[in-house]
Parts: structure tokens; sequence; C-alpha cells
């Protein structure tokens, strides 16, 4: 390559969009994803109770738990999957956006990984446990709960380090759209936010377990993604595709 | 040809991963009494467990980094290096994916577990005893696999290393050291738990050889010299941004 035809500004982009069919995708995904998980989450899965006991009674009575858990980790798979289209989407082949590009595909790979664990524990054993703890009788009913406790407290282990690994992810893909400005930056600084929250929430649920205190991420990460998701789909539904240029003749 | 700079930043992440992950095991609680009820009983008292095991995946996860950037530092392209290369940043990422399982399961199961077993009533302490085993039990069970697919990366790049020659080879030599005594470790964490008086003595061992060879990789990486095609470019880009046209 001569000098003269070397970019002065930036030698991360040869293109300074990113690929149309791919972002289309990407949004698809995250929505289908964003809005099942919303619906898991908020609308089929049980209520908690005032007591832990409480609670455990109201997963013993649910009928839909794994299929509710099942669709919540579909939901997550759709989400991340849409954030590595997005990555490929940016399509960064140098530069130090490369880097955030190459560690954020890793971490989401890993969060997806925690959230498959915290499914299994959350989705099967915990259901399991609550069962046998609400049908067991009177004798057995410490022994049984004490089981429960067990699983509940893995199921907050595991929550608290997908989410760190949650916000890790976010962070790292918010990197690359600010640094690589191929979608417009206020996404990426909205995605960042999300998964600083999203760090928060780690700490607190390591820390504390499920209580109100979560309340206040929790509704700031849903506000948050769901405000970058549309802006996302906007800027993607509004993409106008650049015209197709002829070949020159003398090719 | 090796990636000098991307050498550099894999020497880097691989140093400061080994010094967090060493210096949180000065303030991680123990007890010199080799028992479940004596460690549980000091874990109980700590009022940093979180923090100290959130530094700890911190230090694995900036190691797991280093590693994966290790394999583009060592730009192999073709042949049996390169697949070796390839499956050790495989292995290197299933590891780092379990260390998150080990620390939660480490840093905030156990720490909850223990926490109920100590200020439980005394006809209940049977009880949370056994389900504070039971998450230990868990813990030495992922602990020893995520030591055994450490151990495993260390020991394919080491080959890869050795193989390639990009880099000065006892290099490889201490890296391969430090993968069979991991992969030690793993067996003894699973056969005879974590307390096995085995484990510290290979432990030792293991950060003594990883920081040796980490060291040297960092001096490789910082002495190595500018490769031809890189100073072509570097002196393009400077005409390119100094030229007003």
């Amino acid at each position: 390559m001569s000098i003269a035809s070397r970019n002065p500004t930036s030698g991360a982009r040869t293109d300074p969009r990113a690929d149309g069919t791919l972002l289309r995708a990407s949004v698809t995904l995250l929505v289908v994803g964003w809005v099942l998980l919303f619906v898991t989450n908020e609308v089929l899965h049980p209520g908690g109770g005032a007591t832990f006991e409480a609670t455990f009674a109201n997963y013993a009575a649910s009928r839909d738990w794994a299929a509710v858990h099942l669709g919540e980790f579909a939901g997550k798979g759709l989400y991340f999957g849409g954030l590595l289209v997005l990555l490929f989407a940016l399509a960064v082949r140098e530069g130090p956006a490369r880097l955030s590009t190459f560690f954020g595909a890793i971490s989401a790979g890993v969060t997806l990984v925690l959230a498959g664990i915290l499914d299994a524990v959350d989705g099967v054993a915990l259901k399991q446990a609550v069962d046998a703890w609400a049908s067991a009788p009177a004798a057995q009913k410490a022994t049984s709960y004490a089981s429960v406790l067990t699983v509940r407290w893995l199921e907050w282990g595991t929550n608290s380090y997908q989410n760190f690994m949650w916000g890790l992810t976010l962070l790292l893909v918010a990197t690359t759209i600010v640094i690589t400005a191929r979608i417009t930056r206020p996404i990426g600084y909205l995605m960042g936010l999300s998964g600083l929250v999203w760090l928060v929430l780690g700490w607190l649920v390591g820390t504390r377990g499920f209580t109100s205190a979560n309340n206040l991420p929790q509704y700031a990460i849903f506000g948050l993604t769901t405000a970058w998701i549309i802006w996302l789909l906007v800027s993607a539904v509004l993409r106008k595709e650049p015209p197709v240029r002829a070949a020159p003749a003398s090719n | 040809m090796t990636d000098r700079n991307a050498l550099r930043l894999s020497g880097t992440l691989l140093l400061i991963g080994l010094v967090v992950y060493e210096a949180l095991q000065f303030p991680h609680p123990g007890s010199p009494t080799p028992t479940d009820q004596a460690q549980f009983a000091a874990y109980a008292m700590s009022s940093s467990w979180a923090a100290i095991h959130l530094g700890e995946f911190l230090g694995v996860a900036i190691t797991t980094a280093g590693l994966l950037v290790l394999f583009f530092a060592l730009n192999l392209s073709q042949g049996i290096p390169r697949w070796l290369g390839f499956f050790a940043a495989i292995s290197a990422g299933v590891a780092g994916a379990l260390a998150a399982v080990v620390y939660a399961v480490d840093g905030v199961a156990l720490k909850q577990a223990v926490d109920a077993w100590a200020s439980a009533p005394a006809a209940e302490q049977a009880t949370r005893f056994a389900s504070a085993e039971a998450i230990r039990w868990l813990e030495t069970g992922t602990r020893s696999y995520q030591e055994f697919t450490s151990g495993l990366a260390l020991v394919l790049f080491a080959t890869t290393i050795v193989w390639a020659a990009r880099i000065a080879r006892p290099i490889g030599y201490l890296m391969g050291l430090s993968g069979l005594l991991l992969v030690v470790m793993s067996w003894v964490a699973g056969t005879q738990g974590l307390g096995a008086s085995a484990r510290g003595v290979l432990f030792e061992i293991v950060i003594l050889s990883s920081a040796v060879w980490t060291i040297w990789l960092l001096v490789v990486a910082w002495r190595m010299k500018e490769p031809v095609e890189g100073v072509a470019r570097a002196i393009n880009d400077r005409i390119v941004s100094t030229n007003p046209y």
C-alpha cells in the first residue's frame, strides 16, 4: 500500500458504517430476546412472598416453572446472539476496537454459559428442592428446607457472577461502538451505563441475595436496555443503504 | 513473526493477573486447623469475603485475557503449532468460564452457608453444617476441573512455544511445569479435597514458576526489536500525519 493511499486518521475502518443486513439481524435478535426475557421474568414467573417460606411455597405451586425458566434462557440466548451479531456488524478488523470486540465476544459466551448454569440451578434444581420440601412430612421439613436454602444460595452465586459478566460484556461492546462510531455513539453510552448497573446488581445479589435493594438497579437496567435497543432498532430501520456503484468500464 | 505489541500486552496482562490473584491470598481468611469446622468459622468471621473473591476472579479473568492475547501474539499461521495454540486458547476460555462458576460457589454460596451455620441455634447446627459441606464439595469439584483446564491450557501453550520457537524456549518449559503442577493440584483436589496439605506446597511452586515465566515473557517482549515492516509503517504514518496535503 502506498503512502498516499493510507488513511491518516484511522486504521480501524474501511467502511464508516456497520453492515446493514447484520445490523438488522442483530436488532431482531435483541428485540425478540429482550421481550422474551421481560415476559418470562416479569409476567410469567411466580412472584415472591414476604418470607423465604412464602416464596418457596409459591414456587412449589407453579406448574410451568421449568417452561418459564427454559423460556428465560432462550431469551438470554437470543439477546447474547444479538450482541454477537452486532459485533460482526461493526466489522472491526484493526486497531484498539479489535480487542474490545474480541473480548466482548468471549465475555458474551462466558455470560451465556453462566446463564445456562443459573437456569439449571433455578429452573430445575430449585424446583425439585421446593417440591420435596412442600410435600415432606413434618419430621423432614427442616432437613428439606435446608436443602432448598442450599440450592437458593447457589442460585445467588451464579446470578451474581452472571450479572458481573453481563455488565462486563455490555461495557466491552459499548467500547467498540463508541470507538468505531459505526452506529450512533449514544447507543454505546446507554449500553455502557446499563453495563455499569449490571455490575452493581451483581454486587448486591452476591452480598445480600434477592432483596428489595435490587429493585432500583433492575428498573434502571430495564429502562436503559429498552432505550438502547429501541434506539438501535430505529437507527436500523431508518438507515439508508448506500447506492450500488456501477463498476468502472475498464473493469 | 511474533507480534511485539500483542506480546507486550499479553505479558502485562499475565503479570497483573498473577499479582492481583497472589496479593489477595494474604487477606483471604483461613484457619491453621485443617478441619472444615475451623475453616468455616474463620470464613464466617470475614466481612470482606465477597470483595476478596471478586478480586480473585478479576485476577483469573485478566490472566485468561493475557493467555488469549498470547495466542494472537505468537501469530501462528499454519501447521501443528497453530492447532496447539488454538486448542490452548479454547482451554483458557473454558478455564475462565469455570473460574466464574468456582467464584459463584465459593464467593457467594459458601459464605451464605457458613454464615447461616455460624448463627444457627444449636438444634439446627448439624443441618446447616451439612449444607455448608455440600457447597464446599461443589466448590471442590468445580475448582478441580478449573485447575485441570487451566493446566491443560498452559501445557498446550508451552508445547506451542517450544515447538514454534518464536520466543525463548525456556519460557515454554517453565510454563509447561506450571501447567503440569496445576493438573496434579486438580487431581489432589478431586481425590483428597481442598484441605490436602500437598496442595499448599504445589500452589506455592505453581505461583513461583508462573512468576518466573511471566516476568521472563514480559522482559522478552519489551526487549524485542520492532520488525522492519513495522518500522516502515511507522515512518509512513509519520509522513502522512505531517503531510499538509
